[in-house]
């Protein structure tokens, strides 16, 4: 495979990995340096990418490791502030919501997920991946993906009610 | 799509039980303004996902990767290369010179050409060297004349002990008649 060819495979998949990766870090600038670090760790095992399912699923699995590697190495940490500003940049720029403060709310849950279940729900909710597809990705059954991703769900809604129900008593 | 419809997708959905085609209806739902007031308290989940799902990188990565990896590969080879052709050399060069050294070491040494003066000096040498050794040796066996003593002791106990053996005779012959 020439670079040009691998190239050709490989860009195709750079935001799915640059959500991933921003997933994990929070950060735009840590998930580009992601990205480029991926498509290399794949430039160099790209005798193994026949043996997976999709060069899709190979890559976003290089993707997770390499965050949790990271993120184990260096301790990321990631401050709540820098969520909150990225929230609102991106709603400023499109239509006009009515409330920024509730999306950071989400946002905020969506983050205190365990990882596995974060990821999950990422991969099926924004990626749109199927069970089995993302039972892959993660080395795991696709029925413990089902419960997982209803459990992240739940919490989510559960959360957000009772932060509704918290506000609207205070008003 | 009817708010009853959405309801029954929306409890299918926290079940994990929709299908990614049922999930994109219930998205584009929610992005709606004049939802039902009960099913706006999961709205903002619903714009999150969609926000989330158009988020791209702003960078150029294609022209970043082609500029590691072309780079990458030819320095790598290159060295690779170079680095084999190098040790392939050294290891033959060695093979040689260890053959050498074997091969010369292994040649019996030609007799050399002695003068006569030469060969009587070594032969008075050697004897001179053979006699001390010897004279070494005598002074050490010259102590074992001490073993002669040994003779006159082992007749004189085989002596006593024959008289021991006429005694107990006796003594049998007195006490059985």
């Amino acid at each position: 495979m020439t670079a040009k060819e691998f190239c050709k495979q490989v860009l195709p998949l750079q935001d799915k990995i640059f959500r991933l990766a921003k997933k994990f870090f929070n950060s735009v600038d840590d998930a580009d340096d992601a990205v480029q670090e991926v498509f290399h760790k794949l430039w160099t095992r790209k005798e193994d990418i026949d043996s997976f399912k999709s060069l899709e699923a190979f890559a976003l699995i290089v993707t997770r490791n390499h965050c949790l590697d990271t993120i184990k190495a260096k301790k990321h940490h990631v401050t709540q502030l820098n969520l909150e500003h990225d929230i609102a940049d991106s709603t400023s720029q499109q239509k006009n919501f009515e409330n920024k403060d509730e999306l950071v709310t989400v946002f905020k849950l969506l983050n205190e997920l365990p990882e596995l279940q974060r990821t999950i729900f990422h991969l099926r909710d924004v990626e749109g991946l199927e069970f089995d597809d993302i039972a892959e990705i993660l080395s795991m059954n696709p029925v413990t993906v089902r419960v997982n991703l209803s459990r992240a769900r739940k919490f989510i809604r559960e959360k957000m009610i009772a932060i509704q129900n918290y506000e609207y008593k205070r008003d | 799509m009817n708010t009853k419809e959405i309801e029954i997708l929306l409890d299918k959905y926290f079940e994990a039980l929709t299908t990614v085609d049922e999930e994109n209806i219930l998205r584009s739902y929610f992005q709606r303004e004049d939802i039902a007031d009960h099913l706006k308290s999961v709205q903002s989940l619903f714009w999150l996902i969609e926000r989330q799902k158009a988020e791209k990188t702003e960078i150029d990565h294609e022209e970043r990767l082609m500029e590691k990896i072309s780079l990458k590969k030819e320095k790598g080879l290159h060295q690779k290369r170079l680095f084999y052709f190098a040790s392939s050399i050294a290891a033959i060069v060695l093979l040689f010179l260890s053959i050498i050294y074997f091969n010369t070491n292994e040649k019996p040494v030609p007799p050399a050409k002695y003068s006569p003066e030469e060969i009587q000096l070594a032969m008075i040498q050697t004897t001179n060297a053979l006699n001390y050794i010897s004279l070494k040796l005598n002074k050490g066996t010259s102590q074992l004349y001490h073993l002669q003593k040994f003779e006159p002791a082992l007749h004189t106990l085989a002596k006593n002990l024959s008289k021991l053996d006429r005694e107990i005779e006796k003594v049998n012959n007195q006490h059985n008649p």
